[in-house]
């Protein structure tokens, strides 16, 4: 009776551990993608005249080699021969299906000239990255697990995702190919980096003053107008209205769009696109367009927008707005109006051409511009006390308990605080190097919105201040008054709902139902000293 | 012997009498509809073009089937690729394909065999659950004249997917945790769906033994009946780098998140006179509200498992779109006990007997003819 127990109370066990084993056998051998006899590496073929039966002729100049490729392995192809300046050949990898070519990677060399994409299942071409080439060989693509990195005269040129595992070789030859030698190696291989050594961060790379901008860009798609200063995409219909700046790949770099939406909203920028006539493998941020929004994503190998985050943000309206994106090796960053939208932002793309974009709506673009930046993110973060200050505009730099603006152009200059605050106690004495010189110091609730903020501004080397809520037009609703030249001492507390300005230690005003926020300061006209600042969270 | 074979067919006459007489009416109106209908098949490529009495069951995922079980899995990149379809029905289609020389054969076998064996476990289940022999028959009868029955004869994996629920909940009926998740793991090897199964077991011994503290044996229960979709998701990472690689392509086979608001809204701008319809929508509709239904009805008259396996495995595919709705309801026998307790009136029972062969027939001859149904 015990031996009959046991038997039925193990009986369930041992069914399980041989449906599994069968299961997991059968999966691995009896279902895994199927293989044919791989070709022993390293493998060699001549190509100045190719011939069976190292080479079939499948149609007029495509050749298919005799070379057999796994998946799940690594591989490095070497195309060599003579670089003659207008070679044109296409070396087609990962075949999965030969007649009629379908499924495959694809690099293909015309003259001066380098793309690679892949066929697609119907045995369309799709492109995923254009580029000048200086010479035409020796061509190495080198196959990893999940990308191809193609690399001319052993300097790296583009990286793509490798959607094709195992399969045949072909070569399509026009003309009179410089080609010599085919060689299938093992492991991928390593190339130069694609980039030199990258600019100091903060060196301007480009920046646009749009002069003529509707004949230099690459518009693919919308009705672009371009003005004293600025451009314009004029039709409020359709979507993905893009315009590519007219400069080549960039990497790493600080992205400063400046936006005003004249009708709608959805306008941003789309950056590290491969390829400059599609917006495959590059990313996109803008505005939604209800404006409720700000996005961000990437365009997926078909050209489907594939999201990776949004935040809520208060709607454009008339205003002009500050889009930036910092692009790092691995990751990006989205900042608005010097708020931190979304950070460490996978990329898919870190390097390709770069442009304005909008979506059912009219946009006016007033700035475009590129700085570097470095591989890892570094934002220019001003590490303040307790605060973390973005600087928008301007030279600020901290020294001590004290900030600087030491720019001496005679536009706005902004810092603003990362996260709101509020500041139970700010005191901060303006010193002034210039008589012309103002500043601002200001509490702002939303960011990209003057409606709502409070504050104190001086001007004229702090001869005159004004206070109160800030007003459109960057006017204030309170007082005014005329003070005696030199340096002014302002102090700020906000307690419950009620904010009080200090100017020279004398109440300036009361300010009832005011909101904390961010902490904007502004400097115009000048180099200013914001000495000592000092600020009680 | 003798005696042997008259209680075995005493015991089971009724089920493999509704077995055999609806998958031969099936089979000839299948052929039927191929050879007297002017359909696509031609077109679309026959998957057994020498035996139209096999190919008749081999259309539209069929072919992803017999691919996996002839040429193994694959998967390409925004494309329906076979890594979608689970895989012990093509692992054993493989199997007894060695042995009769024909996947497609070996595939409307392997159908048939799981069919006939879930009827039994059906019918066994609903004499214990119904205390009623006539509305357990009913509830036979009404599972293979479904209107979208005609899936269990083909080379799909409803028939071995339904064995395998229904050895697992007579399992837990019994109280023989085990051997109810040794069926979860098949089932969850089998279909998607299956994985239900695991929470099921889980939920039905925290009940069965309410109040004391025994909850790290029924996860190891519910841990053992989720290993066959472990087994295929560490084969995905494997063979494909992603052991998710099931659902990552569900996008390509035109399920998102949300898909069914698109599909739903065409239906109220329709012209209902003249048409065209999405009569395929309406069709899966109609389905998911019997499965609900009858799942909820099940919840007070079954149990709570019965409720919640019925329901999640609607309501999760619904989530991504109505498409196969149809084809899913049949997993949903719970749903089947209880039109079948609700069948005592006759009219009622009589209507469903005339209208459930009417639209099989009518569906099977769509669908033979390459057209989609679920």
């Amino acid at each position: 009776m015990s031996m009959y127990r046991y038997l039925a109370r193990i009986t369930p066990w041992i069914t399980l551990l041989i449906c599994l084993t069968g299961l997991n056998l059968g999966l691995h051998w009896g279902l895994a993608p199927r293989e044919g006899p791989l070709t022993p590496l390293p493998y060699s073929a001549a190509i100045g005249n190719p011939a069976p039966p190292k080479w079939q002729e499948i149609s007029r100049g495509l050749w298919l080699s005799e070379v057999h490729l796994g998946r799940q392995r690594s591989y490095r192809l070497v195309l060599s021969g003579d670089a003659a300046p207008q070679s044109s050949y296409e070396v087609i990898f990962m075949a999965q299906a030969i007649s009629p070519l379908a499924r495959a990677h694809y690099v293909r060399v015309e003259g001066q000239r380098l793309s690679s994409g892949f066929y697609d299942a119907q045995g369309q071409i799709r492109s995923l990255v254009e580029h000048p080439l200086e010479r035409p060989l020796p061509l190495e693509v080198g196959l990893e697990a999940k990308r191809y990195i193609i690399g001319v005269g052993g300097v790296e040129v583009a990286s793509l995702p490798l959607r094709y595992q195992g399969g045949r070789i072909l070569l399509r030859l026009e003309g009179r190919p410089a080609l010599r030698q085919l060689q299938v190696l093992e492991g991928a291989g390593q190339l130069q980096p694609k980039a030199p050594a990258n600019p100091a961060p903060g060196r301007v790379l480009y920046a646009e003053n749009f002069a003529s901008a509707q004949r230099r860009f690459v518009l693919l798609g919308g009705s672009w107008r371009a003005g004293q200063g600025f451009l314009e995409q004029t039709e409020a219909q359709g979507f993905d209205r893009v315009a590519l700046a007219p400069i080549g790949p960039q990497r790493f770099y600080r992205l400063r769009v400046r936006l005003q939406h004249l009708e709608g909203a959805g306008g941003g920028v789309v950056f590290n696109l491969p390829n400059p006539r599609r917006l495959a493998q590059g990313h996109l941020v803008r505005y939604a367009e209800d404006g409720r929004s700000v996005f961000w994503g990437y365009f997926n190998d078909q050209g489907t927008f594939v999201g990776q985050g949004f935040a809520k943000v208060e709607p454009p309206g008339a205003a002009p707005h500050l889009l930036e994106v910092f692009s790092y090796d691995k990751t990006y960053e989205v900042w608005l109006d010097g708020a931190q939208l979304a950070r460490d932002v996978p990329l898919v793309s870190n390097a390709g051409h770069l442009g304005l974009t909008t979506s059912l709506s009219r946009v006016m673009f007033t700035e475009l511009r590129l700085e570097a930046a470095g591989p890892a993110p570094h934002t220019p973060r001003l590490p303040f006390g307790p605060l973390i200050l973005h600087a928008i505009e301007g030279t600020w730099m901290p020294q001590g308990q004290a900030l600087y603006q030491r720019s001496s152009q005679p536009t706005l200059a902004r810092a603003i605080s990362a996260q709101p605050l509020r500041p139970r106690r700010l005191r901060v004495e303006l010193r002034w190097a210039s008589p012309q010189a103002g500043a601002g110091i200001f509490i702002v609730p939303h960011l990209g919105l003057e409606q709502g903020g409070w504050g104190i501004r001086l001007s004229q080397g702090g001869r005159q201040a004004t206070w109160g809520r800030r007003l459109e037009g960057e006017r204030l609703d309170g007082g005014s008054v005329t003070l005696e030249p030199g340096n002014q001492v302002v102090a700020i507390e906000l307690a419950e709902n009620q904010a009080r300005v200090w100017l020279n230690n004398q109440l300036l005003y009361t300010l009832p139902q005011a909101e904390a926020g961010f902490l904007v300061l502004q400097t115009l006209g000048g180099p200013v000293g914001f000495v000592p600042l000092e600020v009680e969270p | 012997m003798r005696s042997a074979l008259q209680r075995f067919w005493a015991e089971w006459s009724w089920p493999l009498q509704v077995f055999l007489l609806t998958r031969l009416a099936l089979l000839g109106v299948a052929f039927l509809a191929d050879v007297a209908l002017p359909g696509p098949p031609e077109a679309a490529g026959r998957l057994e073009p020498s035996n139209l009495w096999l190919d008749v069951w081999a259309r539209w995922d069929s072919g992803f089937y017999l691919h996996i079980a002839t040429q193994g899995y694959y998967l390409y990149p925004d494309e329906p690729s076979a890594v979608a379809f689970f895989p012990l029905y093509p692992l054993l289609l493989k199997g007894l394909a060695g042995l009769v020389g024909n996947a497609v054969l070996a595939g409307v076998l392997l159908s048939h065999l799981s069919f006939a064996l879930a009827l039994m476990v059906l019918w066994k289940l609903s004499l214990q659950l119904l205390n009623s022999p006539a509305a357990a028959r009913r509830a036979v009868l009404y599972l293979a004249i479904f209107p979208t029955s005609f899936f269990f004869s083909a080379v799909y994996t409803e028939s071995l997917s339904l064995l395998w629920v229904l050895l697992a909940f007579y399992a837990l009926h019994e109280r023989r945790w085990e051997w109810a998740a040794v069926s979860a793991a098949l089932a969850s090897a089998t279909r998607v769906t299956g994985i239900l199964l695991a929470g099921v077991l889980w939920l039905e011994y925290l009940r069965a033994w309410e109040g004391r503290s025994r909850w790290p044996v029924g996860l190891a229960l519910a841990g053992v009946g989720s290993l066959g979709l472990l087994s295929y998701m560490a084969f995905l990472a494997v063979q494909f780098g992603d052991p998710l690689a099931f659902w990552s392509v569900q996008g390509s086979f035109s399920r998102e998140v949300g898909g069914f608001i698109g599909e739903i809204r065409p239906l109220f701008q329709q012209n209902f006179l003249t048409g065209p319809i999405s009569w395929n929508v309406l069709l899966d509709l109609l389905a998911l509200i019997f499965g609900v239904v009858g799942s909820l009805v099940a919840s007070r008259r079954l149990g709570l498992g019965y409720a919640l396996f019925g329901l999640l495995s609607l309501l999760i595919p619904f989530s991504s779109g109505t498409g196969s709705l149809s084809r899913y309801v049949l997993m949903v026998f719970p749903a089947f006990m209880v039109l079948a307790e609700a069948s005592e009136r006759p009219w009622l029972d009589s209507l469903i007997r005339f209208v459930f062969p009417l639209l099989l027939g009518l569906l099977l001859a769509i669908h033979v003819n390459g057209l989609f149904v679920a």
